[in-house]
């Protein structure tokens, strides 16, 4: 492994501006004979949706054809969610319907797996649904670096996310989680990995040849698993980031972020007991505990968090039919492979 | 299983996918016929989270730009800000091109974090129906460089960094006087209302008053006036002028803003006034006779009080914009669109009292708020329609 005081991430660090020629990332794009897919994991979006699917596909498909598709992985949104999708241009799946015989789960981290089988492409970008200021360098910024540098596999958006609230929009330290948890982890186990600004972001995009070998864990430890299977299979040379400038999403209640940090949190415990990184030496608890005040009393509020993962898509028998005649692979580092 | 369960469950099965199918089925048929409506929505959506006013509109000036090089157009940018790009034709009638224009600006104040969302039906956004206009000329100049809308005239397209009303602003003036540019006839392109003509054109003088109590008390130890109390008194003394005889003329209250809130002392206050005539002469008159009588009321309540001119439009030449009017109106009627004549200011006046006819269109339906715009989605497509086929006729007619 890289040493902790490794700073080579932050060489792979760019600001979206340098990928804004998109006429030349189309061009690198055919060169390359490579295909993007675009997809949306949503539930219950129907306020922003609209306009995330209608400026990408005007800009990047009408005007510029970088992506070839877009998609919303939708889990069965009680609103409006899937008509507007379908009004504005995107191909529209409900999660459950995607290989119906392995199940399905509820968690983000679901609808970025089954999208893998959904979606055509050779790369792919997921954006959240959420984003209230949604343009297009949310994606040619994260497809960017994937076409012009062939060793990298996995890039990660960064940006200030400005909370919008019933009181307009506040500014906020925005990744309360990524400071409090993930970077203090990351910093004692993962040092490489904590010069990542934003870990926990909701928008990345990778190449399939990669992705397909990555467990998916169903909930909210999808995006901390990725990045440390990545990092031990890969190595911090398959990993970018990009400044995208400025998010403007929904605000998080601060009990949503404790179930998130446990979330979070029980996925790095497996990851680093998988890896040998540290070991865990009694059972843990298997729900969240968080505390409510009713008439002056104290009161417990469990909650099961979903500790689901889903396997490496290149293991489903469907998958590999699926995709077996494209017989990609990533020609990208490979530790496992002894390529580093 | 039983029979009959299995059988319940294939029915149920067989129902829901031909539901899914359905749904499918109607929502691609749900789907814009349009892409170049698509592509002008989105910039529309785009446009209006730029902030605005701002002095030469220079973030939304550079998403302009981007958009007409990238259709390969040559466009120019004067001394004050203003875009300026000609489509030409390969064999024009006559030298002169048709011009059409918008605003870039939102005159209205909107937050900075104004942020628009879509629906399947309809948009929103603070100061929307303001970026309809520069977004519409857009998708006309990809129609126009595409070949899908091929006219005998060349077009020249304006995008205007300032409120075509600002008194500085001078550029339908300059263009009007240019002699490589001064169009044989306008357009001019604004958000709402699709089916609106301004037949009856007015001359409009806008005047905004601000006045300013002495929060210390005056001199005499008094307690000083509220803000608030004075700008109504004001607006009340404005509004109940007879300015000519048969009330032509007429002051309208468009915006009273004064005090912080409760637990302040209000102390500055802010009136917008709009004077409309339409009789040029008149119109003078009255905005000469309005900002005096600001000042002296200003001076009685012992108020710092300061009038500016905010806006102007002239009454223009009803006769000169006549046929322009009429054939608009005519292709109108053809698209099944509702036709609405009325009355008010038009900043087409500048050119028509210059002998151009000129008029301007609504490209949309929807209605107008302080917070935010609406925007009907399925009006913009008409409102693009409406536009190419009154430009093909104008490139035909002789007005």
């Amino acid at each position: 492994m890289s040493k902790p005081s490794d700073d080579s991430l932050l060489a792979r660090t760019w600001h979206h501006s340098k990928f804004s020629d998109v006429g030349r990332l189309v061009e690198l794009k055919e060169k390359k004979g490579l295909t993007v897919s675009l997809a949306f994991p949503t539930l219950n979006e129907e306020a922003t949706i609209g306009k995330e699917i209608l400026v990408i596909r005007t800009e990047l498909m009408d005007r510029y054809p970088l992506l070839d598709e877009i998609a919303v992985i939708d889990s069965s949104s009680k609103d409006r969610t899937r008509q507007v999708a379908e009004r504005y241009g995107a191909r529209v799946f409900e999660s459950k319907d995607i290989l119906p015989g392995r199940g399905t789960f509820r968690g983000k981290g679901e609808n970025l797996w089954k999208s893998l089988y959904a979606l055509q492409g050779d790369i792919i970008v997921w954006v959240d649904a959420d984003i209230a200021n949604i343009a297009p360098k949310f994606v040619y910024g994260l497809v960017g670096p994937l076409l012009e540098d062939e060793s990298i596999g996995y890039v990660k958006a960064f940006y200030e996310r400005p909370i919008r609230s019933s009181s307009g929009i506040q500014p906020s330290g925005g990744g309360r989680v990524t400071e409090i948890l993930v970077r203090p982890i990351f910093s004692l186990f993962y040092p490489e990995l904590a010069r990542l600004v934003q870990p926990l972001s909701g928008e990345y995009a990778g190449r399939r040849e990669l992705l397909e070998t990555l467990p998916f864990s169903v909930g909210y430890g999808v995006e901390l698993g990725h990045l440390i299977d990545i990092y031990r299979k890969f190595g911090i040379g398959a990993l970018a980031q990009v400044d995208l400038d400025l998010r403007i999403h929904r605000n998080q209640s601060t009990e949503a972020l404790g179930r998130m940090a446990y979330g979070i949190l029980a996925t790095f415990l497996d990851r680093a007991r998988r890896y040998g990184d540290a070991e865990v030496l009694r059972a843990l608890g298997d729900r969240h505990v968080a505390l409510k005040v009713e008439k002056e009393a104290h009161t417990v509020a469990a909650t099961e968090i979903s500790a689901v993962e889903r396997p490496p898509m290149a293991e489903i028998p469907e998958y590999v039919q699926r995709f077996k005649e494209s017989g990609r692979r990533w020609a990208g580092r490979n530790l496992e492979d002894g390529a580093d | 299983m039983g029979f009959l369960a299995k059988i319940r469950t294939s029915v149920s099965r067989a129902v829901h996918t031909l539901t899914r199918r359905a749904s499918t089925v109607l929502g691609s048929l749900r789907k814009s016929a349009s892409p170049l409506a698509d592509r002008l929505l989105a910039d529309a959506l785009r446009i209006a989270e730029l902030p605005s006013p701002t002095a030469r509109e220079e973030q939304r000036a550079a998403f302009v730009l981007e958009r007409l090089r990238s259709l390969g157009l040559n466009p120019k940018v004067d001394e004050d800000g203003n875009i300026l790009a000609r489509v030409t034709c390969p064999d024009p009638e006559e030298p002169r091109p048709i011009l059409v224009l918008a605003e870039l600006s939102s005159p209205r104040w909107h937050p900075l974090e104004s942020l628009s969302r879509l629906d399947a039906d309809r948009a929103y956004g603070a100061g929307l129906s303001d970026s309809l206009g520069p977004a519409t000329l857009l998708a006309l100049a990809e129609t126009l460089q595409s070949g899908s809308l091929a006219i005998s005239k060349d077009v020249l397209l304006l995008f205007a960094a300032r409120p075509l009303d600002d008194p500085r602003g001078s550029v339908l003036r300059r263009l009007a006087e240019d002699p490589q540019d001064r169009p044989s006839a306008a357009l001019g392109l604004r958000g709402l209302s699709l089916g609106t003509v301004p037949t009856r054109t007015l001359g409009t003088y806008r005047i905004e008053v601000r006045v300013r109590t002495d929060a210390e008390g005056s001199e005499t130890g008094r307690k000083p006036g509220s803000a608030v109390d004075a700008i109504v008194a004001l607006a009340r003394t404005l509004s109940g002028i007879t300015w000519d005889a048969d009330h032509r003329t007429t002051c309208a209250i468009r915006r009273i803003e004064a005090g912080a809130g409760f637990g302040h002392e209000p102390t500055e206050g802010l009136l917008d006034i709009e004077l409309e005539s339409p009789d040029e002469a008149v119109l003078e008159v009255a905005m000469k006779a309005a900002t005096a009588t600001a000042e002296s009321k200003g001076r009685e309540a012992n108020l710092q009080t300061r009038v500016t001119i905010a806006g102007y439009v002239p009454v223009g030449d009803p006769g000169t914009g006549a046929g322009l009017s009429k054939l608009v109106i005519q292709v109108l009627k053809e698209q099944h669109i509702r036709v609405r004549e009325g009355s008010g200011a038009d900043p087409a006046a500048f050119l028509s009292s210059r002998g151009i006819p000129a008029v301007s269109v609504a490209v949309a339906s929807g209605r107008e708020g302080l917070d935010r715009d609406e925007i009907e989605v399925a009006s913009i497509e008409k409102g693009r329609r409406l536009l190419t086929s009154i430009l093909e006729r104008v490139s035909k007619e002789v007005l």
